[in-house]
């Protein structure tokens, strides 16, 4: 949560209020898990940028990350934790009430 | 997008955007049930009612087509969380009555089965096929509610 203020823009959560996180956020929430090149490719950010923001994510403790091989292809999927999914839920519900409260956001 | 400017309105249309997009990679394991729940009518009846060398060219087929599916389902950069909760059921469901359709073919239909045999057959090669084809029903109707 970020800011002190009444608006409910204020309680939105920074860590998933900026666009790259957000998306990768709503892809997760959406799914069980998700492959690393689908949110590449979906997301159209590059390998590293994508990596720097799971890592933020990951280290905010919103999403967990397990590898697999594929054959003889490293993969890397990713899931929301209990912990994210809440975020989400929480950062939703915010966005929502701005909607209701001002029409024009 | 610059992370300022970043409006609650553009932030739901993106997540719906998203979510659509999940939701549509979603659907290969509703079609691959689907295919499954097909194939494996086709596989019984061969194996239970055609002559040779139907029965081998039947398994060879199954054979093959398991190898694809898990090829085709590894490949996949989405995993529902639908598809997870039915995964394991239905699997076990399935493998019931292939065990049954197995102890069928094996113990009760005469060599060349004929009348009420034949019917009981397609019964069984029926019922091996509900499990993956409720699947499959399952999660495509689901995605069509949405």
């Amino acid at each position: 949560m970020s800011g002190n203020g009444s608006h409910p823009r204020h309680a939105l959560d920074p860590m998933i209020h900026t666009p790259v996180r957000l998306s990768i956020m709503a892809a997760l929430a959406a799914a069980d898990k998700v492959e690393f090149r689908f949110l590449r490719d979906t997301i159209e950010v590059s390998d590293s940028l994508l990596s720097k923001h799971m890592l933020t994510l990951e280290e905010s403790g919103y999403v967990r990350v397990e590898k697999a091989f594929v054959g003889k292809k490293p993969g890397t999927w990713y899931f929301l934790t209990p912990t994210g999914r809440e975020a989400f839920q929480a950062y939703v519900a915010t966005l929502e009430k701005i909607m209701k409260g001002t029409p024009d956001a | 997008m610059d992370d300022h400017d970043l409006s609650a309105d553009q932030a739901l249309r993106e997540i719906g955007r998203m979510r659509r997009e999940v939701r549509r990679s979603e659907n290969w394991a509703g079609r691959l049930f689907l295919v499954a729940g097909l194939a494996v009518i086709l596989y019984w009846t061969a194996m239970f009612l055609l002559p040779d060398p139907a029965p081998a060219i039947a398994a060879v087929l199954w054979v093959a087509l398991t190898g694809a599916s898990f090829v085709y389902a590894v490949r996949q950069g989405v995993q529902g969380a639908e598809y997870r909760r039915l995964e394991w059921p239905v699997t076990f469901a399935w493998l019931a009555t292939m065990v049954g359709a197995v102890l069928f073919g094996g113990f009760l239909l005469p060599d060349e089965p004929a009348g009420w045999w034949v019917a009981a057959a397609l019964a069984v090669a029926l019922c091996t096929a509900v499990p993956p084809l409720w699947a499959a029903w399952w999660l495509l109707r689901r995605k069509a509610e949405r």
